[in-house]
């Protein structure tokens, strides 16, 4: 019971943080995450990230001993702490406890069905044409599947080509007499 | 799932493999949700922008630099959508009224400005 009144008395205080240091101090004991990391999350300087989060902490502690009501807060029965690393490890375990929102069960279909719609850019693709299109480029390798096609794409154009230009010019185009096609 | 896994997961993803995706929302679903939450304060809102910037960091994958760490990078992602929306919404609120303090005639010059 007392150590569910302290941890939500640790997510309020959380919660009238601001925002930066919040971020910074949820990252550093909620997420684990190392301080480049950190620093690499909230695009700022690592020694930035650290001051953050040692400002958060302190910011935290002062909220906690002053509640709103100004008096000393007497839930906490370790304080006051010998040394403060043993403070830092009581907050980063209660901050550790705090629960998790959960997101909706839908989040994630209805992420991969738009996934699934989306392509990288062309030029991305081109790059890794053959692992892009294994299969299809190893098919079009073999002769008995491109010569085909190729005769018919010649036999095509040569067909309609000619009748447009027998359409088009009945004189002949050459002094030869030869038409160009 | 370590550091590795995670660099082949991307890798194959990279390669052609959508459904290997659904892992890595698996994975960062939580925290990513809470974070929106956290800045928008409201579930639909916070749910939605999840969706999106978890599509948008699958649009964008091509750019992620492999041996950099996932986390960091969408999180980066997340935290600039949300701003972007507080900011849009912001400005829907307080476009309003400046327009209403403001002449017609200053409004149209404005207009055709941009």
């Amino acid at each position: 019971m007392c150590a569910q009144l302290d941890g939500q008395r640790v997510q309020d205080a959380l919660a009238r943080l601001p925002f930066d240091y919040r971020e910074a101090v949820i990252l550093r004991y909620r997420e684990e995450l190392s301080m480049e990391d950190l620093a690499a999350a909230l695009e700022i300087s690592v020694s930035g990230a650290k001051m953050r989060v040692h400002r958060g902490l302190r910011k935290l502690r002062e909220m906690m001993e002053t509640d709103d009501h100004g008096k000393q807060n007497a839930l906490d029965q370790n304080a006051p702490y010998e040394n403060e690393s043993d403070e830092l490890l009581s907050f980063s375990r209660r901050i550790r406890e705090i629960p998790y929102m959960q997101p909706p069960e839908t989040l994630l279909p209805s992420v991969m069905a738009a996934v699934r719609q989306k392509r990288f850019p062309v030029w991305y693709r081109a790059l890794r044409w053959p692992d892009h299109h294994a299969r299809s480029h190893l098919l079009l390798c073999r002769p008995a599947v491109w010569l085909p096609l190729w005769c018919c794409s010649r036999w095509l154009a040569h067909s309609i080509l000619s009748k447009v230009i027998s359409d088009h010019f009945p004189v002949p185009l050459c002094k030869t007499g030869f038409r160009l096609l | 799932m370590d550091q590795q896994q995670e660099q082949q997961v991307i890798a194959a993803i990279l390669a052609g493999d959508v459904d290997a995706y659904a892992v890595l929302v698996n994975r960062y679903q939580q925290p990513i949700f809470n974070l929106v939450f956290r800045m928008t304060s409201s579930y639909a809102d916070a749910a939605d922008l999840t969706q999106e910037s978890f599509i948008k960091a699958y649009e964008q994958l091509y750019r992620f630099r492999l041996g950099q760490k996932f986390f960091p990078w969408l999180y980066t992602i997340a935290l600039n959508q949300t701003r972007n929306l507080l900011r849009k919404n912001k400005a829907a609120k307080t476009l309003p009224l400046m327009i209403v303090n403001c002449s017609p005639a200053w409004i149209i010059r404005r207009n055709r400005k941009s």
